[in-house]
């Protein structure tokens, strides 16, 4: 260390005579980034100091959503979402989703005999999904950003979660999985949009196993022979760390 | 393909010793006496029958057996170098060092060169410098066998560094072949030599000569990047800032090196006035990734180029987080150095160490009497490392001596194996411990160094603030708009790159390529 302590000496000797006024900042080229490899380290962590800290925290968050494989009803759900975080990577989540009424375009067309050849068929006579809960892990797999601007970079994570739980067609509960992947952008360090698309798996009456004229009346869910279903929901929504 | 080889040496051996044998007994007339002799030949025949069956172990049963027996003492070296020779085998070189170096004490034997090569080799596989330095002060180079010539070489290269013999030191390295698994150390520890022996041209030829010798091995190749560290440091104590920043930018980030040379790197900046790139360097240094390092004249060295311009403010948060920082590990240090014994010492690098190997960053690194930045330093000082691992070794020993078959074990040579393993380990670990109450000491004083110039720095900075407040009253001082508070920063982006602002998470592929943008804000 002497050789450390006799070189502050010389800089405070120099130090003295500097004197200098603004300059334009010019970098060389050969200080550059110029190598993809990373530094080594005894344990590989690949951020310190995150901005975004999850562990041991609870999430809050809402939003929309749409089943983009239902053929005949309202495609659009709203959601709720509670999340703890183990840590940065394990976590649960739990999460409602309550369907709006209705039918989609399709369904409207078919209610009106569209295509039909003078026959009708209507879904909203036959049960369809009203709400969801599930019960999730979910898995984050990456925690990076991204760079939107100049200025601006967004906190990101990549998650994937897998859960089961029980929807209400009807007069009836069917058990349902779910599993997927989302993500999430960190507009501050507690606030996020979340995106994510999922594939819902379930039994439950299937309306086309009997006829549905517009003039009858709505029928109870065991009116119809059972089939699986297999939708992909995509869901959008803000979600906060407390 | 060892043992093959070693039973063609104890075949070699073994006529030589029954001939011996026979011609003792020859003359001798049909006695009680006789009788005995002849029972002592049978057993040592007996013994050298298992030796050369290849049954280790119960050939050193027995042989120990005869070397403790009054009636072989004229045999007593040839049985004690042929026991050394078994132990060697059994992987307990340790225990066969012993047996050496008893034939290389009584000295007029004929296995005295035998018993030095392999006392040599059982020292070189274990490291230890005391066993290393008793058999090379005894080798003599040219009874050596050609085949080990360049080990010896390198230890006796070695022996002659420790004790500060530079000049001699870099002519023994010198001597070992290109050829040698040892070279790349030779050439490095060549150059050290010549360093220290003020010959910085011979050096740098070395360490030169070192890197193009590694080249065919990659860019990371550990023993080429030395080579590079080694010139750089050469070309910065010649004052050659340029050169040697030149020289430690080619040390590959993905090497173990690195971080230092970057560190070192930053010194050379700063005395070359490159105040922008030294800062860079710092915000790499002082990120999260190194809070376990021990580094605190990066510290000091970053708040005197914010004193070259001027930075008052950041330069007194840098010198608080040293006072934060440091003052808690010099008050620790100071504590634990009161601890008397040595093996505590030993034991809490250790236990610190050992702890973090499995819990990494979850380690609670407060539950420790040395604060734990001065552990991972000693823990990888030189003489440390190698006291380490001959302890290591000693560990294996005692592993290999624990394994054997109970009847071995409860035998005198097991029970003697066992004892003399466990004395070795006593030894090294007090050894062990009083280098880390050494680095302690060091530590010590280098901190009590470091807060002096914590001070006589600080003292700038407040003479620095003042001046500035002067021309601040005397209405001098700069305009209030500076360059640096301008938040445009398009021109910092240069074609084919990415400018991604520092928000204040520190990540590992950022390493290294941080830029300082602020500008000076002297008047």
């Amino acid at each position: 260390m002497r050789w450390a302590s006799r070189g502050f000496a010389v800089l405070f000797v120099g130090c003295l005579s500097v004197n200098g006024n603004a300059e334009t900042i010019e970098f060389p080229t050969e200080e550059l980034a110029s190598e993809s490899v990373l530094p080594v380290f005894d344990k590989v962590e690949n951020v310190k100091n995150r901005n975004v800290v999850t562990a041991k925290r609870i999430e809050v968050g809402g939003g929309i959503g749409f089943n983009l494989m239902d053929a005949f009803y309202n495609p659009m759900n709203f959601h709720g979402s509670v999340s703890y975080h183990f840590d940065e990577i394990h976590g649960i989540n739990a999460a409602a989703a309550f369907w709006m009424s209705g039918l989609s375009n399709y369904g409207e067309q078919l209610k009106n005999g569209e295509g039909l050849d003078g026959d009708f068929f209507d879904p909203s006579r036959a049960p369809s999904p009203k709400y969801m809960l599930m019960g999730n892990y979910q898995y984050t797999a990456y925690y990076g950003k991204i760079s939107l601007s100049k200025q601006m970079v967004m906190n990101l994570s990549l998650f994937g979660l897998a859960g089961l739980g029980t929807i209400a067609i009807g007069d009836q509960n069917k058990i349902a999985l779910n599993f997927g992947i989302g993500e999430k952008f960190y507009f501050t360090k507690n606030l996020a949009l979340r995106l994510d698309l999922r594939m819902l798996l379930y039994r439950g009456p299937d309306p086309t196993t009997r006829r549905l004229l517009p003039t009858d009346s709505e029928y109870e869910a065991s009116a119809f022979g059972e089939t699986t279903f297999f939708h992909t929901m995509l869901t959008f929504g803000l979600v906060y760390l407390l | 393909m060892t043992k093959k080889l070693m039973c063609l040496v104890l075949i070699a051996l073994l006529p030589l010793g029954l001939h011996g044998a026979e011609k003792k007994a020859a003359p001798r007339t049909v006695t009680r006496d006789a009788t005995t002799k002849g029972s002592a030949r049978a057993e040592l025949v007996q013994a050298l029958q298992l030796v050369k069956q290849g049954k280790f172990q119960a050939a050193s049963v027995k042989l120990f057996q005869l070397s403790h027996n009054p009636r072989f003492r004229d045999r007593k070296m040839q049985i004690k170098y042929l026991l050394g020779l078994m132990l060697y085998q059994m992987k307990m070189p340790q225990v066969a060092a012993f047996q050496f170096i008893s034939v290389v004490k009584d000295g007029n034997n004929k296995y005295l060169q035998q018993a030095l090569e392999k006392l040599s080799l059982a020292a070189d596989s274990l490291g230890d410098d005391t066993l290393l330095n008793y058999a090379i002060s005894r080798v003599k180079v040219d009874d050596f066998p050609r085949v080990h010539r360049d080990m010896l070489f390198f230890r006796i290269g070695e022996f002659q560094l420790r004790n500060q013999q530079f000049e001699a030191a870099a002519e023994s390295f010198k001597r070992v072949q290109r050829t040698s698994g040892l070279f790349p150390k030779a050439r490095y520890l060549e150059a050290l030599a010549y360093t220290e022996a003020n010959k910085a041209k011979e050096a740098y030829e070395a360490f030169e000569d070192l890197v193009q010798s590694r080249e065919q091995y990659g860019v990371t190749d550990v023993a080429r990047v030395s080579g590079l560290i080694g010139q750089a440091r050469i070309l910065y104590q010649a004052k050659k800032w340029d050169e040697s920043i030149e020289l430690y930018r080619q040390v590959p980030r993905d090497t173990e090196a690195w971080h230092d040379v970057f560190f070192e790197s930053s010194w050379a900046m700063l005395r070359s006035g490159r105040f922008r790139s030294s800062l860079s360097n710092f915000h790499s240094l002082h990120s999260g990734f190194y809070e376990d390092r021990y580094l605190p004249e990066s510290l000091l060295l970053r708040a005197i180029v914010y004193l070259y311009i001027c930075k008052y403010d950041e330069m007194e948060k840098v010198l608080n987080l040293f006072n934060k920082i440091y003052k808690p590990v010099y008050k620790d240090v100071t504590t634990f150095l009161k601890t008397p014994s040595a093996d505590a010492y030993f034991a809490e690098v250790i236990r610190a160490m050992k702890e973090f190997k499995e819990k990494g960053d979850q380690l609670d690194k407060t539950q420790f009497k040395i604060p734990f930045v001065v552990t991972r330093k000693i823990f990888a000082e030189g003489d440390f490392q190698r006291s380490y691992s001959y302890i290591k070794k000693l560990l294996d020993e005692k592993k290999s001596v624990d394994d054997m078959d109970g009847s071995w074990r409860n035998s005198a040579i097991g029970r003697y194996a066992k004892r003399v393993v466990q004395k070795r380990l006593v030894k090294a670990r007090n050894r062990a411990g009083l280098q880390v109450k050494a680095h302690l000491d060091a530590v010590r004083e280098d901190l009590f160094d470091l807060f002096e110039q914590e001070g006589f720095i600080r003292y700038e900075m407040i003479n620095g603030k003042k001046e500035a407040l002067k021309k601040k009253l005397a209405g001098k001082d700069l305009p209030e708009e500076q360059i640096d508070q301008d938040t445009q920063r398009d021109y910092y982006i240069q074609n084919g790159y990415e400018y991604w602002p520092f928000k204040g998470e520190y990540w590992l592929d950022e390493l290294g390529n941080y830029h300082y943008v602020g500008t000076q804000s002297c008047n």
